[in-house]
């Protein structure tokens, strides 16, 4: 969990937590790059890209294609080497703006045990409040609501060692909610679930997206961005393509695996009833839309 | 030769309130030339399974059996069935440590005693074999992306030429060509004879690449079988935390109310069918 100082101005910290409680945050790179220090490699190469207050982006690319390096740009963990970084418009370069980018923007690792810091559920969903120095009773709401809507609830008192891989990422969504960040990235947050708990990780930043935030999605599985309202793939640290996540899964089977992609099971299944017009081109290659137009058609 | 585990239970903070069984009476036999699948739901106890089958946990009952030497019983053994059994773990920054890929790598077959050219060979077939460009050799693994570390991860494991090879979770946060290889990889490893024990949630995987699967389910073996085995009582179990395929799900349930005549789980296949189903109507 990106640390958040508690040295500003508290009037501050409550103004922007009441501001965001229903709006989402606007992120952009105009001209982006960034080269790591340490092995002296490009990563990213001039990306301009904006996403829109409570819009929902898949980011999709090859390993060692940016990916992650980009979404780190967003909550200022990573700084663009060159170009420049906004959020709501502050540019991530200023230093002042960190910790308020930071309230702002939050991060779901792929592994939660790399963001879970305390050894009790209810105390861990609470250090991000309590380091925005918010009052107790604050605190007290805002980690009911997040261990409320993630579930956990019950076992607010339990240790956390105690809890499966699927529950300890939602703890870690919790965690981050409990901030009432305006943007949610997510950093191939659900690679290690299971297929039940991916579902309901997926209901649950379906809900938040719904309440106005703005989600960013880092992911191989084609099959988890059939939610989002665009598609953008990295590649070699540029963008290789972005449109509709409806027109990305359209797109042809050879041109997908160009791009290193297999078109998810249920998107060829949709097409091809599309073809034979069994289903209307309207229909999502969504399970639940397509078992129920199937059920009422044969 | 073999790897059997038989009635095998574990059970974490043994005597304290937070007690919690992992495993219960877990029995399977895993071959050499197959694919074995171990599927189950996240806390199935897959991991603590897995971390068996070397002897990197101490056994409470039960045994497991690495070509007919006891994990856990002449402890002058272990360093065979070390060598014998290569585990991958899930999270493949776990067991990275050291500066350069090249370091990495050849850190088991240096201990197993290789050196010099003979282990330089070693290293540069395991990385070809997992399709790690040789430039990534003075690279510091740290510094890569997180498919990127799980490839030398399983190249570190592939260097010591194992019998066994023991893989958590292997095809997270892999990309589709990296998944490609990867299944080519452990196809590959079989035909050379290797036992290829495969630990995932991704059941549609484990169904397109295995011999055989063997279904977990709280901590106790839900079904074994081959895939055709497997997919045909999917539907009969209830299994925690794992859902049928969509393919597979629609497929049972339009066989069920009788609309279609074939389960299948490719979907121009259940396509043909709904189309044959729609045009009889």
């Amino acid at each position: 969990m990106a640390p958040v100082s508690a040295m500003l101005p508290r009037w501050r910290l409550y103004s922007w937590s009441i501001s965001l409680m229903s709006s989402g945050t606007t992120l952009c790179l105009e001209g982006a790059e960034f080269q790591y220090p340490e092995t002296g490699k490009k990563v990213l190469k001039g990306i301009d890209l904006e996403i829109r207050a409570g819009e929902w982006v898949a980011l999709l690319g090859p390993n060692g294609s940016g990916k992650s390096t980009l979404l780190k740009l967003f909550n200022a963990l990573l700084i663009p080497s060159q170009g420049r970084c906004f959020v709501d418009g502050m540019d991530t370069k200023d230093q002042a703006n960190t910790e308020i980018i930071r309230s702002k923007v939050s991060m779901v690792f792929q592994n939660p045990e790399d963001q879970i810091v305390a050894s009790v559920v209810e105390e861990d969903t609470a250090f991000g409040p309590e380091n925005l120095g918010l009052s107790s009773e604050e605190i007290r709401t805002r980690v009911k609501e997040a261990l409320m809507g993630t579930g956990l609830w019950e076992k607010r008192k339990h240790a956390v060692s105690s809890l499966s891989g699927g529950q300890k990422q939602r703890l870690a969504l919790a965690g981050v909610l409990a901030i009432r960040p305006g943007a949610l990235l997510l950093d191939e947050a659900m690679s290690m679930l299971d297929p039940a708990s991916r579902r309901s990780f997926l209901d649950l930043v379906r809900k938040e997206h719904d309440s106005g935030r703005t989600v960013v999605q880092v992911t191989h599985r084609l099959d988890e961005t059939v939610l989002s309202d665009r598609t953008v793939v990295v590649a070699d640290g540029k963008i290789q393509w972005q449109g509709s996540t409806e027109g990305f899964l359209s797109l042809e089977e050879s041109r997908l695996r160009e791009m290193g992609f297999a078109k998810p099971p249920l998107a060829v299944l949709r097409e091809e009833l599309v073809k034979n017009g069994i289903l209307p081109p309207s229909t999502k290659p969504d399970i639940s839309e397509i078992r129920g137009k199937l059920c009422l058609s044969l | 030769m073999s790897l059997s585990v038989a009635d095998l239970s574990y059970t974490y903070n043994m005597g304290l309130p937070t007690e919690a069984a992992a495993l219960k009476n877990i029995s399977f036999e895993a071959e050499k030339g197959e694919i074995f699948s171990i599927v189950g739901h996240t806390g199935s106890g897959k991991s603590t399974l897995a971390m068996h089958l070397n002897g990197l946990m101490v056994l409470q009952s039960g045994e497991v059996i690495v070509d007919g030497i006891r994990v856990g019983g002449n402890p002058s053994d272990l360093r065979r069935i070390r060598q014998a059994v290569g585990l991958v773990f899930q999270y493949p920054e776990q067991q990275i440590f050291a500066e350069t890929v090249r370091e990495e790598i050849s850190f088991g077959p240096s201990n197993w005693g290789l050196s010099g050219d003979a282990l330089e060979e070693r290293v540069c077939a395991a990385m070809d074999l997992i399709g790690l460009d040789r430039s990534f050799a003075q690279a510091n693994p740290f510094m890569l992306s997180g498919g990127e570390k799980r490839r030398v991860a399983i190249a570190s494991v592939l260097a010591s030429d194992p019998d066994y090879l023991v893989l958590d979770e292997p095809s997270a946060g892999l990309d589709y060509n990296g998944l490609c290889e990867l299944t080519s990889l452990l196809r590959k490893m079989s035909e050379k004879g290797k036992c290829v024990i495969h630990i995932t949630h991704d059941l549609e995987l484990a169904l397109e690449i295995s011999d055989r699967i063997m279904i977990i389910s709280d901590g106790a073996v839900a079904a074994i079988g081959s895939p055709s085995e497997i997919s045909g009582i999917l539907s009969d179990i209830d299994i925690k935390g794992l859902i049928l395929p969509d393919i597979l799900s629609l497929s049972y349930e339009l066989k069920k109310r009788g609309r279609i005549d074939k389960i299948t789980s490719d979907p121009s296949e259940l396509a043909e069918e709904i189309r044959t189903a729609s045009s009889c109507r």
